[in-house]
Parts: structure tokens; C-alpha cells; sequence
């Protein structure tokens, strides 16, 4: 049987979108979809680990711990005493850190054990969650990446108002409730991080292709941060960056535009603060070489080449990614034909992640060899040359605009998916429904374009090249 | 990028205490406005129908989006082959669709889904295979035609099985050399003792497979009497049911019937330690319990969720909360099976910490079995189990195919409208009751992956006997 083309589709429109700005700032985002009385409530801040620097990397990730544990009126039943108490152990923590020998060691951790069990006649532990639950939350999430810290939570849609009371209390009021104990939570999320290859790939090649750019260092931070980081730089961090100008809540279902925005100022109104941009994401420096990182250890043999993209959203992003699914995202994809019929590779993968714009794009290839990895090296380069003035296959590139299509359209089924990616038109475009503009720039993509960000990007002297294994 | 997922589901919420705070009192007196709303229900909102086949299929029409989602459910899986044959059925699923059909080559039919971007996600399970197909409404003909020479006319061209095999055992020791995969199949290898799930895969086994004999396995598991489907999206009722009754035709039945070999029961309780250099110890408790569906399913829902459900549960609030010792760290109980349902209660932690993890959640269960449970915790399962009807069901998509899942395993078709009124009735006793019944401590098997040079062993004989078990 012969290989059926049909034509494009048209995304359909099920949900009505509405979006304002309020005084303080504050981005609101409505998607309106009646078809269940549930409501998905996203609020996101523009900020991530990226954010960060030496000495407090993990910060973000720690943070959204942290917004867990309550306010002043939220997770404790007496907080004045509570707090003198925290401050207490504080101070000896502080103390823990100026002492050497054990027997000190044990006599400090004593007392804050003692105060610790103090303590919890006045905590309630996890309060947000038992409250959430008991009125039908599901899906309760909280989410760090490079650039942004996301909560969530699916409630039923007679519940907004609760909602908008414990959030607008959690993002105004924090207190650093139980620090210590989930600071050693945070590690031990670390500890099951590091035993994964995948992972250890992933920290190599970002902290490789990036010499400048915070996204350098991982999401969750590096161990000796996440164990020294003090209340007070966990406060600051806080109150310079969950402002209302660096917010955006997205409500998806159930919701009424006029009645939830009088909602949502009611809540959200009288939040004042503005965030410090006294950050700057430093512009990475040109790569003149190649540069390459080996982990020996023992696991299976991996193959990963990086290379510095444009920019998200240029347009030139655009066509990058469309040659990723060229080139190894599909099964019918050139790498996993060609290589794996070569006998070069067992199975091969691209991707591109975009940072939202605040570093250069990473392009990558994945591979797991079917040979020594300078023959595998070679023959990438080899191929990559080969494709830089190619005549490709005209259905290659309608197959990638296809499939990109389908994913926004399958991603319309889920609440969620829906209200991050209205949150990502918002940062990028100040625009929620900016996947429509995106999904126009994909259908004029070229192969002259394809060709053109190939010869630019993807030279082997500005590679970053990671193999783990053997 | 990098995500960081705190992931929860407050659907398993519970109460340790009656603590309240200033806020949870405000929030206590604010009103509701009730919702209007009933969980769908099979032969009302859901069609049901036996095809002349056997095969059952439940069909939901949503016109939101012009989408049609099939998922097909296959009775099959590595449970049901032999010794070391573990791999099979995921060569077997993914050689379907890679490695050709009567009417399609190898690269025409993944040019042809990707061409006309149909997704197809294969899995195959312990105990049954999943193949979903999501497709635009106007390509409907398409992918019924792309379905059924999948289905059932693979033709195992043996080039593309070859490098299939490659892939499988590559993805094999790549995940066994994650501890927590360790972990799970050396868990297997204790509660499926006799069942080919216990068994390592056998890759020289692998490595002879041909086309030939992934031919008569399919055979044996792709028969419309084995199969149930779940259908959601923008179709047309009538039309689709025919269309339907000819891909899942009776002809495609054959005599071969699925067997299964029975695994011995966890008897005693002993200690399993797997070596692993790593730097955390991971734990699993485990135990035997009913497997498929029974009466007591719904109050050893709530069971699972006081144990160790919730950020509020006893396991939880004690192992994570309190003692910082765990990130991951749960308890629940699993019944989605024909062999037997089983207890797990799992924890990772640091490998100098790995005795006391293990204390506080045998005394969790402990006190479980004692009926040291409080009637507050109780309500608060309850209460968030009745109040996130609505929110579970999250659509239509993902709610028929929870039907059809347990359709498999023969649950019935109001099990979701039963749940409320079975969860809304239990009282202290029935959960007192039902945890002493079905919570065995003497009869947990407790497996341990970890590096021995940084556990102390000795500390973990109080636990049960030790045994190092190979894998």
C-alpha cells in the first residue's frame, strides 16, 4: 500500500479565553471550558533556578518546599509562640555549624530536638494539603524549572473562593515553617537525582555547552548549597521574587470571567511588591572549540552532542525544532533509519529545550551506540555536514508540522496543559493564546530556513560532547 | 528541561490530628453552593456493547475536539509465558507496529501514522498489553485500517525484530541499573515466586527469538474475546460500532486460551537485601492480599489512604514529615490483577537511616492492626474521597478508559458510582476490622536494596531473618 498524505487541520476552538492585568501587576488568565463544574488553578512565578547564583542554587526549588508549610494563619494554631521557638532553633543550627567535635555536635542537636518536639504542639503539619483535600483538590502540584515555580491544584468549581483564599494567604504571608527538617527532605530528593545516568548526562551537558548562563547548574542545586542555605537568603529570595508584577494565575474550566476576576481582586488586590530585577542573565560567550566531558562510570554506553541554538521564540527556533523531528524525534525520523540500519546506534533521539528565551536554545542529540563512540562521533558529524545543503524529502517536513500540530491539539484534552501553556504565552508574548501564533510561524517554516539554522547552529566546533560509560 | 515534580494526588489525603489553625476555622464557616453534578454512569452517559466477538467495548461521544482516542486492553503479558520470558511482550508490541503488516511494509506504516500524525502508544504490563490510538475525526478511516493490520495482521518482518531485540535488552540493563528497578524486580522475584513475573529475562533467549514465535504469542493474546476497548471523542455512534464490529471480528478468535501459572503465597515474614552501590537504601514492604474485585476493595481504599495515602498519613507525616528521613515514601494497596492483589508500603532513604525508616512504617502498620486508627482520620479520608468525585474523573478520556481497565479485571460497571455510597458508609469499626484482617505482619516480606558497605546489617536482623538475595 502506498503512503496516504492528507491534508492539514484546523485547531478547533473549545474553550473561550479572556485575560487581564490588575493594578499590582498581577496577570489573570480565564479559559472557559463548562464541560465538568471543576476548575484547574494555576499560579506561576516568573522565576527559577536560573534566578539564583553561587552559594544559593537550589533556592527556588527549596522555596516551593517551603510554600507548603503555611503562613502565619495557615499550619499553626499559635504562631507568636511557634516563632519564638524557630528562632531558638535557628540560632543553635547557626551554633551546630561553628562546632567541631562530636560530643558539642551531639549536645547542640539534643536541644533542637528538644525544641523541636516543643514545636510541633503548635504546628499543624501539612494543613494545606488536609484542607485542599477535604474539599476535593486533586492533582496538587508544585513544579520548578530553570525559568519558572508553578502550583496547582484541580478543585471543584464551588471551591474557587477557597482556593483564592489559601493561595493569596500562602504567596503574601510565607513563613519558613520547619525549615531544617525539609532542607534534609530537599537532599534526600537530591540522593535519588544522582543515581540516575540520565541525570548525570543532563547536569554534564548543560554545565558543559554553558560556561556563562545560569540554566548551567542543576534545577534542584548543588549539595553543599542545599545544606548550608540559611533561613534569611530563603526569605529574601522570597520577597524579591513572588511579587505580584511576577505572577500569573490561569483559572481553566468551570470559571466566569466577571464574577472570578471580582474574586481574584477581592484576594489578590491588595498585594503590593514589586520584583527587584537587579538580575541580569548573563549572555553567553561564543564557543570556539569543541568541548567534551567522559563520566566513567559503570552503565550503559551513551552518546550526547549539544549545540547553542537561537534564541526562543526567534523564528530560527522554530525551524530548529521542526529539523529535530527530522532528524531523530520521529521513528521514521533520518537517525533512527539511517543509523540504525548502519548498524551505528541502538536507538537515537533529538530535542531542543528553549529556556523561554533566557539563554541561547539547546539543541541535542541522544544516542545509545551500537559502536565506539569516535566512529559514532563521526559519522553524526558526517551526517549533519551531508544535511547542510541537502534536497530533503518534501514530506519530512509536512510529517514534523503535522505532528506539531497534533501535540496542541491533543494538549487541549487537559486542563493543566492548557493553563501552562496560556501561562508561557503570557511570559513570552504577554499574549495566552500566543500557541496560535506559534502554530502560524511553524506552517511558513521552510527548508531554506531549516537549512539556513543548520549552517549556523550546528557546526562541530561549537559542540559540546558528553559520553558516559565504557 | 529539568522539572522538579512534587507530585500528590489529594484524592489520598488524611488527618493525623484535630489541630486546627485560624485559617482552616475561617475556612470552616464559608458557604458552598452545591454542585449539580452525578458520576457518569455506563448504559446512561457511557454506552456499553459485546461485540458478536466477545470483545467489550464501552464508547463516549465528545464532540469538544476533532479527536478520537481508541485504547485497546489485551489480556496477555509476561504473566502469562514462560521462564526468562519476560521481554517478550514488549518486543512483541513494539515489533507490531515497527516491524510491519500484511498491507503495510515496515516504513510505509510509520510513514503513514506519521504522515497523517496518528499516535500510537503501545505498552505491555505484567498482566495485559495497552495499545492507544489517538487520531484526527477525519482520518477515522485511516486509522481503523492502520489499527486493525496492527491488531491483527503484524507480520514480524525479521530485520526490524532484530533491531528491536537490540533495543530491549540495551533498555533492559539500563533500567535494572536503577536501584529503584532493582528494587521492583526483586520484589517480583519474592511475591511471584512460580510465575514467569519472578523469573530474570533470559537474554539469550531474546537474542534467538524470531518472527516465527512472536507470531504464535500473538496468537495466543490477540483475540477480540481477550480484548476490551474503551472509545472517546468526535464519532459518529452507529457508524463506528460497525466499523468496530468488522476490526474485532469473530473470525480473529482462535482456540489457543491464555494460562496462568499460579504464584505461591508470602508466608513468612524474612528480611530480602539486594546489593547495590548506591547511596540511599530503598525499601518495600509486601504482602499478600485478594487480588480483582471483592466487597472489601472500598474500605481498604481508605485503609491504604490512613496508612500511608497522604502528605497527612501515618507512614508520611512520621517517615517524611517529621523525620526528614524520605522524600518518596507511601503505602497502598494494589488489586488490578488475576493472580493476587498485593500490599506495598515503599520508603528510600539515606543508608545510615534505613533501620529507623524501617521501624516507623512497620509501626505505622502496627498500628493499623491494632486499631489504633482515630475517628478524625477517618472522616478526613472519607471527606476528601467524597469531595473529589467530581475533580477524579478529570474527563471523559481518561475516565472510560478507568472502566475498561477494570472491566479486565472484573470489576463492575458501577464500581465509580458504587465507590461514593461504600466510602460515604464505612465507620471506625469496618476500617478496624478490615485492616487487622487483611494486614499481616507476620507475613510481610521486606526487601531492601542497598549498598551493604554503608547499611549495617545487624541492625536490620530485628526485622526478620536475612536473606541476600542474587539478582
Amino acid at each position: 500500500m502506498s503512503i496516504l498524505i492528507l491534508t492539514f487541520f484546523l485547531i478547533a476552538q473549545q474553550s473561550t479565553t479572556y485575560y487581564f492585568k490588575l493594578d499590582n501587576g498581577l496577570r489573570v488568565v480565564f479559559i472557559q471550558n463548562k464541560s465538568l463544574p471543576v476548575f484547574f488553578g494555576l499560579v506561576q512565578f516568573d522565576v527559577g533556578s536560573a534566578n539564583e547564583g553561587p552559594g544559593i542554587t537550589g533556592t527556588s526549588h527549596l522555596l516551593e518546599h517551603m510554600l507548603f508549610k503555611g503562613t502565619k494563619k495557615l499550619g499553626t494554631v499559635n504562631y507568636k509562640k511557634e516563632s519564638r521557638l524557630n528562632i531558638q532553633i535557628e540560632k543553635l543550627y547557626e551554633k551546630l555549624e561553628t562546632v567541631n567535635d562530636s560530643v558539642s555536635k551531639k549536645a547542640l542537636m539534643d536541644s533542637i530536638k528538644s525544641l523541636q518536639d516543643e514545636l510541633k504542639k503548635y504546628i499543624v503539619s501539612e494543613e494545606i494539603w488536609k484542607i485542599y483535600g477535604s474539599h476535593g483538590g486533586v492533582s496538587m502540584n508544585a513544579m520548578t524549572s530553570s525559568t519558572t515555580t508553578s502550583y496547582f491544584v484541580m478543585l471543584p468549581s464551588n471551591k474557587k473562593e477557597l482556593w483564592a483564599k489559601i493561595e493569596s494567604d500562602r504567596f503574601k504571608n510565607l513563613v519558613l515553617r520547619e525549615f531544617f527538617s525539609e532542607r534534609d527532605v530537599v537532599n534526600e530528593e537530591r540522593r535519588m537525582d544522582e543515581r540516575s545516568p540520565y541525570q548525570r548526562i543532563w547536569n554534564e551537558l548543560i554545565s558543559t555547552t554553558y560556561k556563562a548562563s545560569p540554566v548551567r547548574w542543576p534545577v534542584i542545586g548543588w549539595e553543599d548549597d542545599i545544606t548550608k542555605v540559611k533561613p534569611y537568603q530563603v526569605m529574601w529570595y522570597y520577597k524579591n521574587h513572588y511579587t505580584p508584577d511576577n505572577c500569573i494565575i490561569v483559572l481553566v474550566g468551570d470559571v466566569d470571567p466577571v464574577k472570578d476576576l471580582k474574586l481574584i481582586k477581592k484576594y489578590f488586590g491588595k498585594w503590593y511588591g514589586k520584583a527587584e530585577k537587579i538580575f541580569k542573565y548573563t549572555d553567553e560567550p561564543e564557543q570556539k572549540e569543541i568541548r567534551r566531558s567522559e563520566i566513567k562510570i559503570p552503565a550503559r554506553p551513551t552518546l550526547v552532542i549539544g549545540f547553542k541554538g537561537p534564541k526562543y521564540p526567534e523564528r530560527d527556533f522554530y525551524a530548529l525544532s521542526m529539523f529535530s523531528y527530522i532528524l531523530g524525534e520521529a521513528e521514521g525520523s533520518i537517525l533512527k533509519r539511517e543509523f540504525t540500519k548502519k548498524g551505528l546506534i541502538i536507538d537515537g533521539e533529538t530535542f531542543t529545550t528553549g529556556w523561554d528565551g533566557k539563554a541561547p536554545s539547546l539543541f541535542g542529540i541522544y544516542l545509545i551506540p551500537n559502536t565506539d563512540f569516535p566512529t559514532l562521533e563521526r559519522e553524526i558529524f558526517a551526517l549533519l555536514d551531508s544535511l547542510k545543503d541537502a534536497v530533503f524529502d518534501s514530506t519530512l517536513l509536512i510529517r514534523a508540522k503535522n505532528n506539531y500540530k497534533m501535540s496542541v491539539l491533543m494538549r487541549q484534552r487537559s486542563y493543566q496543559t492548557l493553563a501552562f501553556s496560556a501561562a508561557r504565552g503570557v511570559r513570552i508574548a504577554n499574549d495566552p493564546e500566543f500557541f496560535k501564533k506559534e502554530l502560524e510561524i511553524i506552517d511558513s517554516i521552510t527548508f531554506d530556513d531549516i537549512i539556513r539554522v543548520l549552517n549556523k547552529y550546528l557546526i562541530k566546533e561549537k559542540a559540546s560532547i558528553i559520553t558516559l560509560g565504557r | 528541561m529539568k522539572k522538579i515534580l512534587l507530585i500528590l494526588t489529594l484524592s489520598l489525603v488524611s488527618i493525623v490530628n484535630s489541630k486546627e489553625s485560624p485559617m482552616a476555622r475561617e475556612i470552616k464557616k464559608m458557604k458552598f453552593k452545591p454542585l449539580q453534578w452525578t458520576v457518569p454512569t455506563v448504559g446512561k452517559d457511557i454506552e456499553k456493547l459485546t461485540l458478536p466477538s466477545g470483545t467489550t467495548v464501552y464508547l463516549k461521544e465528545n464532540h469538544d475536539l476533532p479527536l478520537v482516542e481508541i485504547t485497546v486492553y489485551v489480556k496477555g503479558g509476561a504473566a502469562y509465558l514462560g521462564h526468562g520470558e519476560k521481554l517478550i511482550p514488549e518486543l512483541l508490541v513494539n515489533s507490531m507496529v515497527k516491524g510491519g503488516t500484511s498491507s503495510f511494509k515496515p516504513e510505509e506504516i510509520i510513514d503513514s501514522i506519521e504522515i497523517n500524525a496518528i499516535r500510537i502508544d503501545q505498552r505491555a504490563e505484567d498482566e495485559y498489553i495497552t495499545y492507544t490510538f489517538t487520531f484526527q475525526t477525519k482520518y477515522t478511516p485511516l486509522a481503523l485500517k492502520i489499527m486493525d493490520e496492527i491488531l491483527f495482521y503484524p507480520t514480524f518482518c525479521e530485520e526490524e525484530v532484530e533491531k528491536e531485540k537490540a533495543k530491549i535488552e540495551d533498555n533492559w540493563e539500563r533500567y535494572i541499573e536503577d536501584a529503584n528497578n532493582l528494587l521492583n524486580e526483586a520484589t517480583k522475584k519474592i511475591v511471584f515466586s512460580g510465575n514467569p513475573l519472578s523469573t530474570k529475562p533470559n537474554l539469550e533467549k531474546i537474542k534467538n527469538i524470531r518472527g516465527t514465535h512472536l507470531k504464535e504469542i500473538h496468537g495466543l493474546f490477540f483475540q477480540p474475546k481477550n480484548m476490551v476497548i474503551s472509545v472517546v471523542g468526535d464519532f459518529n455512534g452507529e457508524a463506528l460500532k460497525e466499523q468496530l464490529k468488522n476490526v474485532f471480528s469473530e473470525d480473529k478468535n482462535n482456540a489457543k486460551e491464555l494460562t496462568l501459572i499460579k504464584p505461591g503465597e508470602l508466608a513468612q515474614r524474612k528480611v530480602y537485601f539486594v546489593q547495590k552501590n548506591v547511596p540511599q537504601g530503598y525499601i518495600y514492604f509486601v504482602q499478600d492480599i485478594p487480588s480483582g474485585y471483592f466487597e472489601e476493595v472500598y474500605p481498604l481504599i481508605l485503609v491504604g489512604d490512613i496508612l500511608g495515602g497522604g502528605f497527612n498519613s501515618k507512614i508520611v507525616s512520621k517517615v517524611r514529615n517529621e523525620l526528614g528521613l524520605a522524600y518518596d515514601t507511601y503505602a497502598y494497596f494494589s488489586t488490578l490483577s488475576n493472580m493476587k492483589g498485593v500490599f506495598y508500603a515503599f520508603s528510600a532513604t539515606r543508608s545510615d537511616a534505613l533501620d529507623q525508616a524501617i521501624y516507623h512504617i512497620e509501626d505505622a502498620i502496627k498500628q493499623m492492626v491494632e486499631g489504633n486508627i482515630t475517628q478524625a482520620e477517618l472522616d478526613c479520608s472519607k471527606e476528601s474521597f467524597l469531595s473529589s468525585t467530581v475533580t477524579s474523573i478529570r474527563s471523559d478520556w481518561a475516565f472510560v478508559q478507568r472502566l475498561a481497565l477494570r472491566s479486565l479485571f472484573g470489576y463492575p460497571d458501577d464500581y465509580f458510582v458504587r465507590l461514593r455510597e461504600h466510602i460515604s458508609n464505612q465507620n471506625l469499626n469496618d476500617i478496624k476490622r478490615v485492616s487487622s484482617t487483611y494486614l499481616k505482619l507476620d507475613k510481610m516480606a521486606i526487601i531492601v536494596v542497598g549498598d551493604s558497605t554503608q547499611i549495617d546489617l545487624k541492625k536490620l536482623e530485628k526485622f526478620g531473618t536475612i536473606e541476600i538475595l542474587e539478582y
